[in-house]
């Protein structure tokens, strides 16, 4: 890995930002599933975004079909969240949401978006409100593929968005019985992780 | 509800909901599409006006709407709606409903109320299902081109090989006339020498000598031919001229049956090399011979050239970016310029049914670019047609 996007301090800051985050979604998601899951912290990753193809070639090895869902939210911090899913895993997630073993396509889907908006808000919501600051947030929106770091690579070169920096979030939620894997990832310009540098600074002053 | 103007003149829908999913407001839009009036004072639940609504998955995304303080989504594509509001029938509609996209956002925190905006994404799905059809019937139609095109392009190669055969047995059929004349002169004076009882010895032993060498030279016809359609598929160094000539023999007979002359001319430096597969380029020189010897008889039978006058002739020499250029050239008076653009086309042929097929320069032509990167490309002389190939040397 070349130099590090975040220092151990900044990475410290978003960390225990992530971790507040982590806890408010944790509970939402336990609460709407009707069953007790946790999310243990979540492990924080900072790349330049050519570096995220062999990334996610390396982490989704062997898994074929996934669901790429993508959220925008604008302001001064400005970006997008990614949240990524194997099929398999958002079936199952489909069934604890819908409490239901008939699901079709449309469910899952619906499971899917759903799912990402409460993490996606429950983490930039958090981050924003703690960085002070506002943020407006558009619906997320859905894909399914196979080729998950083109897909995002793909994504992020989209008609005036220029995201270069991307912050990997491996996201887990654990049930009593089984155990579901998610990444979220938040892709955001260069001036908003710069402005993100200076927040973490901040809110490490303000400790 | 101070809101109350501004809410109305809102061209999409908005309802203020509390968490029991009472309906608190209720807009002009609102009223208009679904022809239902709610007073906001009487306290009437959503649910109960539109016993469709999804009661459970509504409470769970106000109250993470509420808990977060950011906005839940219910998105049309997947979830279609929120509750029915049939489309106008008299428009063109696949959908049934109206298509909606719902956010439900935040909008009194302490009193636990949310406001649900409603917009129409009817004409928008109507349009992506519409797509979605035009893409997939092109793609029907791309894939159904695509294996037409296969189909052809296979029943082409099989017909230019059997044109290849074809070429080959008449041209066996050629070389063997004349030892199995020679035989069958040999066979006729063998009867007469008996009669006339002047078999002996001597004479037996002349006559076996004589039918060996005939035979020999029809076997070694065969084997020719069999080294010409053995397919040594490997690429190999060859000098064009060599190659030249092997042609010229297993065509001498036909030519020299249709009293064609032929003459081969190496303005080579040195001893050319080209690289590729040999056989390749032999069919294609058949190609060309065969054309040069169909438009000189042609010629002859219209009185245009004299009986015996047909030539053609094969000039090998360097080009000017150092590849090695092969020159046909026959004098049966050349191509139709009409035609001159349309030769390489599969099944371009001016002759009859049983004449040609119109494979013959296809086949050259794919051959040269695709085996040796080379052209080929035709032009009229003073007198007939020049065919001239461009092979650039390679490294194995
Ligand atoms: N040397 C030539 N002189 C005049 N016309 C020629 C000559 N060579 C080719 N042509 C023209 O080009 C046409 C196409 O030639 P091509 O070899 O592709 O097909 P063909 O000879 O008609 O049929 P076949 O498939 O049996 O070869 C011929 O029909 C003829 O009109
Ligand atoms: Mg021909």
């Amino acid at each position: 890995m070349p130099a590090e996007l975040l220092s151990a301090d900044e990475k410290d800051a978003l960390q225990e930002l992530m971790n507040i985050s982590f806890g408010v979604a944790s509970s939402i998601i336990s609460d709407s599933l009707n069953s007790f899951s946790t999310m243990p912290l979540p492990k924080i990753d900072a790349m330049d975004l050519p570096q995220l193809e062999a990334y996610f070639d390396e982490k989704f090895r062997g898994i074929t079909q996934c669901y790429i869902v993508t959220q925008l939210f604008r302001n001064r911090f400005d970006g997008e969240s990614v949240f990524i899913i194997d099929d398999d895993s958002a079936m199952r997630l489909s069934s604890l949401l819908l409490e239901s073993d008939e699901l079709g396509k449309e469910d899952v889907q619906a499971s899917v978006l759903e799912i990402t908006n409460i993490i996606s808000s429950a983490c930039i919501g958090k981050l924003v409100e703690l960085l002070d600051a506002q943020i407006f947030f558009n619906p997320p929106v859905i894909e399914s593929t196979c080729h998950i770091g083109e897909s995002v690579l793909r994504l992020s070169k989209r008609e005036g968005m220029e995201f270069t920096k991307v912050i990997i979030i491996e996201t887990k939620l654990e049930f009593e019985t089984e155990q579901i894997t998610g990444y979220l990832l938040f892709l955001t310009k260069e001036s908003s992780f710069v402005w993100l540098k200076e927040a973490l600074g901040r809110f490490l002053d303000d400790l | 509800m101070q809101n109350r103007i501004f809410l109305n003149s809102l061209n999409h829908g908005v309802i203020i909901l509390d968490t029991d999913l009472r309906v608190r407001f209720w807009n002009a839009w609102l009223c208009a599409y679904t022809g239902v009036e709610v007073d906001p004072d009487a306290g009437s639940r959503l649910d109960v006006l539109f016993p469709e609504v999804d009661v459970r998955t509504l409470k769970r995304k106000i109250k993470n709407a509420l808990t977060l303080k950011t906005p839940s989504f219910i998105d049309a594509s997947v979830s279609h709606y929120l509750f029915k509001i049939p489309v106008d029938k008299i428009t063109y509609s696949s959908f049934e409903y109206m298509q909606q996209n719902v956010t439900i956002a935040p909008y009194d925190l302490e009193a636990g109320l949310v406001s649900l905006m409603i917009y129409d994404q009817t004409p928008l799905l109507e349009m992506k299902q519409r797509l979605m059809g035009f893409n997939r019937e092109l793609e029907q139609r791309v894939k159904a081109a695509v294996e037409e095109n296969r189909r052809k392009d296979m029943l082409l190669q099989q017909q230019s090989k059997q044109a290849a055969m074809g070429e080959m047995i008449s041209a066996i059929a050629h070389q063997w006339r004349q030892p199995l004349n020679s035989i069958y002169a040999i066979a006729q004076d063998f009867e007469d020498a008996f009669e006339h009882g002047e078999i002996d010895k001597e004479y037996v032993s002349e006559i076996s000598q004589e039918m060996s060498n005939q035979i020999d030279y029809m076997s070694q016809t065969i084997e020719d031919f069999r080294n010409f359609f053995k397919h040594n598929r490997s690429k190999v160094y060859f000098s064009p001229v060599e190659t030249v000539k092997q042609v010229f023999v297993l065509l001498s007979s036909q030519l020299k049956g249709s009293t064609i002359g032929y003459a081969l001319t190496n303005d080579l430096p040195k001893e050319g090399k080209l690289f590729g597969y040999e056989n390749d380029l032999k069919q294609v020189l058949i190609i060309l011979i065969n054309n040069a010897r169909d438009a000189i008889v042609a010629a002859t039978q219209k009185g245009v050239l004299s009986h015996g006058g047909g030539n053609v002739s094969i000039h090998i020499k360097d080009g000017e970016n150092g590849e090695t250029v092969i020159l046909v050239m026959d004098n049966a008076g050349g191509i139709d310029p009409k035609n001159l653009e349309k030769i390489f086309e599969p099944y371009f042929t001016t002759k009859p049914d049983d004449k040609g097929t119109g494979i013959g320069l296809f086949i050259a032509r794919r051959i040269i670019e695709g085996q040796f990167d080379g052209t080929i490309t035709a032009e009229n002389t003073a007198d007939g047609a020049m065919f001239i190939l461009r092979l650039p040397h390679r490294e194995a």
